[in-house]
């Protein structure tokens, strides 16, 4: 191995550089209070893994609902009697459900894995530096989205329950909904908070922290990602809080920022909302390019195909992020003018989408696949982007979307192109980066059994979605059953709730998987996958300050697979390995 | 020594090769399932049978959107299952990362067929939009829809032709869900459709009708499936929607809008008649206004 014997084995006990004297720390200040972006990294990661497994139990209880509307669940009803009260399953519940299951998986769970789990554990080791740039407000951005979490599950107990009006809480109804809506409003307003702490310490370790050699050109894919995706979230947050505040201010203040009765406008949320919005899926979704990215790179043992072209089509996607909102709100009642100039720029994001899609296909191309269990998650979220992204040309065309707004089809179309793929995007990143993580190897073949089964379920919840879509069914219903145009969506609906049953039973492999590999998994060598990146290049687990005495050099780009230049016995060369003295003839371009 | 090294390398090869076709099967699955149960899911589940012609060609762009994604995902899941499937095979991977031409081709053709659905669909959203009146010689009727929780309620100018003030003061449920004006003599002659009570909404086959969209309360959103329409009712402004049914028959009206618990029972009706059932029906909702006053 390149590396080999370079370094002496450290471990993290003995994690001592110089500045940094951290032998002493106690329990807390090392795994709880921690200003160390690994252990905020991983406790971002872990939070988020737990909030995701309530917000897919919520989901369940809904198929539960839709799958056999109006049957009885004495069994449900024993363990929430409020829920289940006569065995039904409740509409407040049913609501409350919709909203905290949107909410729980765009905010706590993919948002917070993806910008708080992986940009955190990733940015500073891939650039090269000992942290970020500012550390304890690293470790205060983590400490507010437990208090977040606090206040949302909290309006499950009050007084009225959960908010019953989505995750997009659309005035005027948010306005009149019973307390659950405040505390809703107050955990929203609390996470962006977190979320611009941490946008803004990853904007400016990348900016300014990374390591010599380490320029803008040779940023690993991952970290363009995760750079990208906290510029966005800088622009797209503001406009949420201010909406959140006003929506506040009309609750509690006796204002009528949205009230038309006071002179207020509900579309003016809609505008702020899906301001943020719009932009929010691509806060979720960058990070799992990025990610897939590396993966496939790796995986492929080849060169990530255009990477120019990757950073310029990330660049496209954030910028157009912020034209397109409008949407949502084809049938709001928007002058018709603007509706086609949404349109235009909406359909417009799908040209540097499908640059992405192609040059990951061109990636595999005649690569030799290793096929670990972060790379078969790398080609499911590869399938699932294009199934998702397609529907996207019916949605995005105002036309088409009179009849498919806010029917099954957006259901569908949003779950498998942003939920999914990005699922498996953070998937794929889990098992890749978990033995720099812990230290320890994953089960690959638990992992394998995780990937089928949640492939074949991902699909068989979510691509039936359409058929209800075309056959007009509205979303947010709980009972479909009133409708007479929905009387044959019954076996569509019993398809989808298994499905998605099958789907959540995988994920309890992952968990075993998961908890089991932290203490249990075989040791893990420094760089098990032979990757390039300079993480691989620390320890598994890397100590506090993530380097020796020495912080690594960088000399090209991170995609030097089946390299001309690997030495023998080897297919890839490092970032942190210098450049050979004389360079053979014929070697591959450099960068 | 030599010859173990070649069978552990063997058997990790033909481990790799099985994973490649199992992965590359797995993915091929999918696309084979996917077009066959869309296939079928044309017959089942596809789009209400139509009635409106102006809304014709939604269901052509339609076919037409179908096509173009149904094409580009056989394509594109095709050579996913195909590259993994070789790149399970291969001895070793090519050094290969840059290809203008390749990059040029792809964005061009995705620009190309995106630019294509731009402008069939710009004519098609601008066609929808041209108010009725401004097609000379069409018939054409107006008619207040007004969204509350949870149900539909509709209201026709009467034989004057002109809508009465409304006011929320004077609302009553049984009496005048609406708040008209008792005082004002144009709301003397409007007929009210309370979906409450059950009523249809009903439409006369054949005008150009202009739907003005209203809410008493939270955004709701007016969906008739058959009609391929869609649009919100909000507080506090008129939303403009143009209906031209064709065919006459009840159909149904479904809320689309998350407008609070009740929001999956806000069903309600339009009932689309021919002319002569329309004029009578106005006829007689005149006269048992005039009967009642």
């Amino acid at each position: 191995m390149a590396h080999g014997g370079a370094q002496t084995a450290v471990t993290a006990a003995q994690g001592v550089h110089a500045g940094h004297h951290h032998e002493q720390r106690s329990f807390w200040r090392r795994y709880i209070f921690s200003t160390d972006h690994k252990v905020i990294g991983i406790q971002f990661l872990l939070t988020s893994l737990i909030m995701g497994a309530v917000g897919g139990f919520l989901a369940m209880l809904m198929r539960v609902q839709l799958g056999w509307p109006g049957r009885e669940w004495p069994l449900l009803e024993a363990i929430m009697p409020n829920a289940f009260k006569g065995g039904q399953m409740n509409p407040d519940f049913y609501y409350g459900a919709v909203t905290m299951h949107g909410t729980i998986m765009v905010f706590f769970f993919l948002t917070t894995a993806l910008s708080g789990g992986f940009a955190n554990y990733l940015i500073p080791l891939q650039i090269g530096a000992r942290d970020m740039a500012f550390p304890v407000l690293n470790m205060i951005s983590y400490w507010l989205f437990p208090v977040a979490i606090v206040f949302a599950v909290a309006s499950f107990f009050v007084d009225g329950g959960a908010p019953g009006t989505g995750w997009t809480a659309y005035t005027p109804l948010s306005v009149r909904e019973p307390v659950g809506q405040t505390l809703w409003l107050i955990s929203v307003f609390i996470l962006m908070l977190a979320f611009l702490a941490g946008g803004i310490n990853y904007i400016t370790t990348v900016l300014n922290l990374r390591t010599k050699g380490m320029s803008m050109s040779r940023l690993p894919l991952t970290v363009w990602a995760l750079f990208l995706t906290a510029l966005v979230g800088l622009f797209a947050f503001p406009p949420l809080m201010a909406a959140v505040l006003m929506l506040l201010f009309d609750r509690l203040g006796g204002t009528s920022f949205f009230l038309p009765e006071g002179g207020g406008d509900p579309i003016l949320y809609q505008h702020l909302f899906w301001f943020f919005g719009h932009p929010e899926v691509y806060i979720v979704i960058l990070p799992a390019m990025g990610i897939v990215s590396e993966v496939l790179a790796t995986s492929v043992r080849k060169p990530i195909f255009g990477y120019r072209y990757m950073v310029g089509s990330m660049i496209a996607i954030a910028s157009i992020s912020f034209l397109v909102w409008g949407h949502h709100m084809f049938p709001s009642g928007m002058s018709p003018n603007l509706g086609s100039l949404f349109m235009a720029t909406t359909l417009a994001i799908g040209i540097p989408s499908a640059v992405k899609v192609f040059s990951w296909l061109a990636t595999i191309y005649r690569g030799k696949m290793r096929f670990t269990s972060a790379a078969l998650f790398a080609v499911g979220f590869l399938s699932l982007f294009i199934t998702g992204g397609l529907t996207g040309i019916v949605l995005g065309n105002p036309s088409t979307d009179l009849y498919f707004h806010d029917t099954y089809m957006v259901v569908g179309h949003f779950h498998i192109v942003m939920g999914a793929a990005a699922l498996f995007g953070l998937f794929a990143g889990i098992y890749h980066w978990f033995p720099k993580m812990f230290g320890r190897m994953m089960n690959e073949r638990l992992g394998k059994w995780h990937f089928v089964l949640s492939f074949l379920g991902i699909y068989g919840t979510f691509f039936p979605m359409h058929f209800l879509g075309t056959a007009g069914m509205p979303r947010r219903i709980y009972n479909w059953e009133a409708y007479a145009f929905l009387q044959d969506v019954g076996i569509l609906n019993v398809i989808i709730s298994v499905s998605a049953f099958v789907l959540g039973a995988a994920q309890l492999i992952f968990a075993y998987n998961f908890f089991y590999s932290m203490f249990r998994g075989p040791k893990a060598e420094r760089n098990p996958w032979q990757a390039n990146t300079l993480e691989w290049w620390a320890p598994s687990p890397p100590p506090h300050g993530n380097w020796d005495e020495t912080e690594p050099v960088v000399y090209r780009w991170a995609y030097e697979y089946s390299s001309k230049d690997a030495p023998e016995g080897s297919d890839h060369v490092p970032q942190w390995v210098p450049q050979p003295a004389v360079a053979p003839a014929g070697s591959g371009r450099k960068r | 020594m030599l010859e173990a090294q070649g069978t552990v390398r063997q058997r990790a090869e033909g481990a790799s090769r099985r994973m490649g076709a199992f992965v590359s099967a797995l993915v091929g699955f999918v696309l084979v399932v996917s077009v066959v149960s869309t296939v079928y899911a044309a017959k089942r589940w596809w789009l209400p049978p139509l009635i409106s012609t102006t809304a014709a060609p939604i269901d052509r762009l339609f076919g037409m959107q179908m096509l173009a994604m149904g094409v580009v995902f056989v394509l594109t899941q095709g050579l996913l299952a195909w590259f993994v499937w070789r790149a399970g095979r291969a001895e070793r991977a090519m050094y290969w990362h840059e290809n203008r031409r390749l990059e040029i081709g792809w964005t061009v053709a995705t620009a190309t067929i995106l630019t294509a659905f731009i402008l069939t669909g710009y004519q098609i959203w601008l066609a929808l939009h041209t108010p009725a009146a401004a097609e000379a010689g069409g018939k054409t009727a107006v008619v207040e829809v007004w969204g509350r929780q949870f149900y539909w309620l509709a209201r026709y100018p009467g034989p004057d032709g002109q809508f009465g003030t409304v006011d929320p003061k004077y609302e009553d449920y049984k009496t005048n869900p609406l708040g008209i004006d008792p005082n004002d003599p144009a709301g003397k002659d409007d007929i009210v459709v309370d979906g409450s009570k059950g009523e249809p909404i009903p439409l006369p086959a054949g005008y150009k009708v202009t739907v003005r969209l209203q809410s008493k309360d939270v955004i709701h959103s007016f969906f008739v499936p058959h009609l391929r329409v869609k649009l919100d009712a909000v507080p506090g402004q008129v939303n403009e929607l143009y209906i031209d049914a064709t065919e006459t028959g009840k159909y149904e009206i479904a809320c689309a809008e998350l407008c609070g618990v009740g929001h999956f029972q806000m069903r309600g009706e339009i009932q689309v008649m021919d002319e002569a059932a329309w004029q009578d029906w106005v006829q007689q909702q005149a006269q048992q206004r005039a009967a009642g006053q």
